[in-house]
């Protein structure tokens, strides 16, 4: 290796290092103000890490707002929603890639149609509707909109179309009917596009404010950010300690899923340029 | 029994069957024989409910099955791609038809059925069922692996696995052993052989390997574009081919064609001229020697010259052009002297075996040649 | 035994009735959930329906033109676009330095290059209101930690987000913070299509030098991603919702006020359910336009190879 390659090395490491360091420091300040005392923090020292782990923040948050119930929001929302998404997406994709139909051209159509279409635009339209329904302040409101998940179909006809149509036929041989080859043999064959999809969802809909803020005013049934935004609006800013704890609590689950599955995450930006 | 009653499929304006009729009974080999293209994969994925014919029957059991999808017909198969479950463990794909079969969707439920005594017995009955089939096939060692850690032979018996372990109407077996090496091939074709011995059930075999076909079956059906030109033993096939196309199908070496000019009952060619024991009304016929058949001789007149001696062992072939320039192959059983490359040969053949065909039509014709009057260099 | 099940029905009808069981829900979940709520977008967008009033006044192209002459819709399309000027090129410089250099280090220490991969990402998976709320602490202008290293260095700090001029700006530079790791993935995913072969080839065609080299194989391989990246970071600057929500509300005084925040507030707060659809309307024509670029780009893309 001669040194005009060594140099070169070490710049780019250089920099991208400098670059990391500046991405990531709102998450080494958020961890590092979540542990600091309100001394520390309105002290016009500047003081990078922590004098000593001041969890008393966490607790504060705990018992400012209902966190805890903030984050069983989120995870009823967030399973709820992929667990509909998969019920309709999954068969509907398998007929797509597998079976030949009448109405299979138009049906695929409408879903290449409704990935142009971003959930901003039927925002008052199901508004209304849930409105009509009784359903606002609801899980309902928070799960129903999204059922119907073009991209997931839309992923899982692209997985499904790739099984070989004699794995399919082997099932049918083997006296599995239709609906039992869709979760019994195309789903499990599927699981790469499934973690993809699930990664996707999942991140989307815990760090989606947009929806709840419309239909959910009710505090018990805020979601992580809505539940955020109604701890530091009720704090105006002089909690900060316990804010950022907040913030930790709420970011750490996602990031540890994405730390875990980052490999098929990735690989579904990649496959998904379609989603934007 | 099955029977297939004048099927014909189209798919849109293609024909891809036309009138086809076949009876397979019970416990017989039967082998459905053609080139690609043929028809005889879909024959067998209409026999199978994968494929439903156009118009026709499907028969099973004196039951009439064309509307019943495949999961309702107790049949088994195994494909060319073998089409095992990718993402299940070998026994959990043995595993699969039985409980598809015998358990009901409660018995079914995962982590449910743990609770349900019977669900419970019958899956320790799979079990012992799921051991035997492996101990039988040889692939006890197996059972824990996924399909992606096997060799191709041992997909092959796993696929096997997953048929036999049921107690089908039918074996289907698609292009089974076409994935395979030579040499596993010939072992795999005497373990079928085997097999069916030993269940007794009904074996349906697509190929078109016609080696395969000739050594396995009981009944053999020839599928050419769509339409079976012929069906019988091997025996049939090979000693009274209906058609030119048959007889040059079938056979380890290609058959030797030979145009003739007819007057009654007096052939004309280039070997000479011969006495069929019967008059033809057509003008021209194609004689079918087969060249395990010919032989060279030093009795008759020389009307031949070696041009290319292949040997192999246990036999040889000879190619020889004759006067008119036509190639000729002789298979040569006495193997310890070999004709030079260059000489001249007289050529005989075994006059019983020997085929007309039709020209215009290709069609066998149901005479004989009874005797060789003379020979072409005589003339 | 019985060898078979008999059918109850004929094939066809047996048939029928699976691809509807397999098909029919999702349909069904998608025109009730997309198709129809779209169509009523843009029926409401020529009324002046308000939530929870009885009746409704068909006012053509009214909303429409208030939006584009009354202040505040003005400023709500201009900030978005402005917002999305900032975003659009330097998300991509930015993310095509870093994927160029992850790609670099890639080829001579694969964890590394992984460490670097995942830290520059990470934004993309972390919830954007609560970091949100942390940019709001390092922004603060007497306690936030931009402020007291500017100081620190001579620097006077600034009021980030309660200046009217620099509002739109702070919020683009967040919104670059959390679109650059997204675009590097999509640009090493074309870095790493680019053969390996171009590069000798260009080696001897005399073009040894790094920039030589990019300019002659890495620029032009990398077209139709660019103009693929290009299009997405639109897209999702057009939606910038949640910066805006948290940080500012629109503030001050209009100052970050944009298309999707000015849908909400106007629908969602003011329940003008006419007006609202008639900004949701402008906002998706954009977004569409955007999309159907892309999907000419892909067809493009799929054509070179």
């Amino acid at each position: 290796m001669n040194a005009r390659t060594y140099t070169s090395r070490a710049l780019t490491v250089f920099f991208l290092t400098i670059g990391a360091a500046i991405l990531l420091l709102p998450f080494f300040w958020m961890v590092s103000l979540s542990l600091k005392t309100p001394e520390e923090i309105f002290s016009p020292e500047l003081t990078f890490f922590p004098g000593s782990f001041y969890f008393d923040n966490y607790i504060k948050a705990f018992q400012q707002v209902p966190l805890h119930r903030f984050l069983l929001n989120g995870v009823m929302v967030c399973g709820g929603i992929l667990f509909f998404q998969m019920m309709f997406a999954v068969p509907c994709a398998y007929a797509l890639a597998q079976r030949q139909f009448a109405g299979r051209t138009i049906v695929f159509g409408m879903v290449l149609a409704g990935l142009l279409v971003p959930y901003h635009v039927t925002a008052v339209p199901i508004f209304l509707g849930l409105a009509q329904l009784q359903l606002l302040n609801t899980y309902a409101a928070l799960v129903l909109p999204f059922v119907a998940s073009v991209f997931g179909i839309f992923l899982f006809r692209q997985f499904m179309a790739t099984l070989p149509p004699d794995l399919i036929d082997a099932a049918r041989v083997d006296g599995l009917s239709e609906m039992a080859i869709v979760w019994r043999i195309a789903f499990p064959a599927a699981w790469p596009a499934a973690t993809t999809f699930a990664i996707f969802s999942i991140v989307a809909h815990w760090n989606d404010l947009f929806w709840p803020m419309i239909v959910i005013s009710d505090a018990d049934l805020a979601t992580p950010p809505q539940g955020i935004l109604f701890f530091r609006d009720e704090e105006s800013g002089s909690d900060v300690g316990p804010l950022m704890a907040a913030a930790t609590v709420v970011t750490t689950p996602l990031v540890l899923l994405f730390l875990i599955a980052q490999r098929w995450f990735i690989q579904g930006v990649t496959m998904s340029g379609i989603k934007g | 029994m099955i029977e297939l009653r004048n099927i014909k499929r189209q798919f849109g304006q293609t024909t891809v069957l036309e009138d086809i009729s076949l009876t397979v009974e019970n416990g017989s080999f039967t082998t459905l024989l053609g080139a690609s293209g043929s028809g005889k994969s879909t024959t067998l994925r209409i026999i199978a409910g994968l494929d439903t014919p156009t118009s026709g029957s499907v028969m099973i059991n004196g039951q009439d099955v064309t509307q019943a999808p495949a999961a309702a017909r107790n049949i088994a198969m195994v494909f060319q791609s073998y089409a095992l479950y990718p993402h299940m463990d070998v026994r959990g794909n043995i595993t699969l038809p039985l409980a598809m079969r015998n358990m009901n969707r409660l018995e079914r439920a995962p982590l449910l059925n743990k609770l349900l005594p019977s669900a419970r017995q019958k899956a320790q009955n799979h079990q012992e069922q799921v051991e035997s089939i492996a101990r039988m096939l040889e692939i006890e060692h197996l059972l824990a692996r996924k399909p992606s850690q096997l060799s191709g032979g041992q997909k092959q018996r796993v696929a096997m696995g997953r048929a036999l372990v049921r107690d089908p109407v039918a074996f289907l077996l698609d292009e089974p052993l076409s994935n395979l090496d030579a040499k596993l091939r010939g072992q795999m074709r005497g373990e079928l052989i085997d097999l069916h011995k030993r269940t007794g059930k009904t074996f349906i075999y697509v190929t078109h390997d016609q080696a395969e076909a000739m050594s396995m079956s009981d009944q053999i059906a020839i599928f050419m574009h769509g339409v079976i030109v012929q069906k019988g033993t091997p025996h049939d096939l090979y000693e009274r081919p209906a058609t030119k196309e048959v007889a040059a199908f079938i056979g380890d070496h290609p058959i030797n064609f030979i145009e003739c000019s007819v007057e009654g009952n007096v052939v004309r060619g280039p070997l000479g001229i011969f006495v069929l024991d019967e008059a033809v009304s057509c003008q021209n016929v194609v004689i079918g020697v087969r060249p395990e058949v010919m032989e060279l001789s030093s009795e008759t007149a020389v009307n031949g010259k070696v041009e290319r001696v292949e040997y192999f062992g246990s036999k040889a072939t000879a190619s020889l052009s004759l006067s008119n320039g036509q190639m000729i192959q002789v298979v040569l059983e006495d193997t310890s002297t070999l004709p030079e490359t260059g000489s001249a040969c007289g050529l005989s053949f075994e006059l019983s075996r020997a085929h007309v065909f039709d020209a215009q039509t290709g069609l066998r014709l149901d005479v004989k040649v009874a005797a060789c009057v003379q020979d072409a260099a005589a003339e | 035994m019985a060898t078979v099940t008999t059918p109850m029905l004929p094939r066809r009808v047996h048939n029928a009735l699976t691809d509807l069981a397999l098909v029919g829900p999702a349909t069904l979940a998608m025109l009730c959930l997309i198709f129809v709520p779209a169509v009523l977008v843009a029926v409401l967008s020529f009324t002046d329906y308000q939530f929870g009033a009885k009746a409704f006044n068909w006012i053509g192209l009214e909303n429409y033109v208030e939006l584009f002459t009354d202040r505040t819709g003005k400023r709500a399309v201009f900030n978005t676009l402005y917002y999305a000027a900032i975003v659009i090129p330097c998300s991509m410089i930015l993310s095509l330095l870093v994927a160029m250099g992850v790609h670099q280090v890639a080829s001579w220490n694969k964890t590394c290059a992984n460490i670097f991969r995942t830290s520059f990402f990470l934004p993309v998976a972390a919830t954007l209101v609560a970091m949100a709320t942390v940019w709001e602490m390092l922004l603060h202008p007497t306690l936030g930690l931009v402020n007291i290293v500017l100081d620190m260095i001579g620097i006077g700090g600034e009021r980030w987000l309660s200046d009217r001029k620099l509002v739109l700006t702070t919020l683009a530079a967040i919104g670059v913070w959390e679109t650059v790791g997204y675009n590097m993935v999509l640009f090493l995913a074309g870095l790493a299509s680019i053969p390996r072969h171009l590069y000798e080839a260009a080696e001897i065609d005399g073009a040894d030098r790094g920039w030589e080299r990019f300019w002659t194989v890495t620029w032009p391989m990398l077209g139709p991603t660019t103009l693929f990246v290009m299009v997405i970071t639109a897209t999702r600057s057009f939606r910038v919702f949640e910066t805006v929500a948290t940080l500012t509300k629109g503030g001050p005084a209009f100052a970050s006020d944009t298309l999707v925040y000015a849908m909400y507030r106007e629908g969602f707060i003011y329940f003008k359910a006419g007006y609202a659809s008639a900004i949701t309307m402008v906002f998706f024509i954009f977004v569409f336009a955007l999309t159907m670029l892309k999907v000419v780009v892909a067809e493009r893309k799929v054509h070179y190879r």
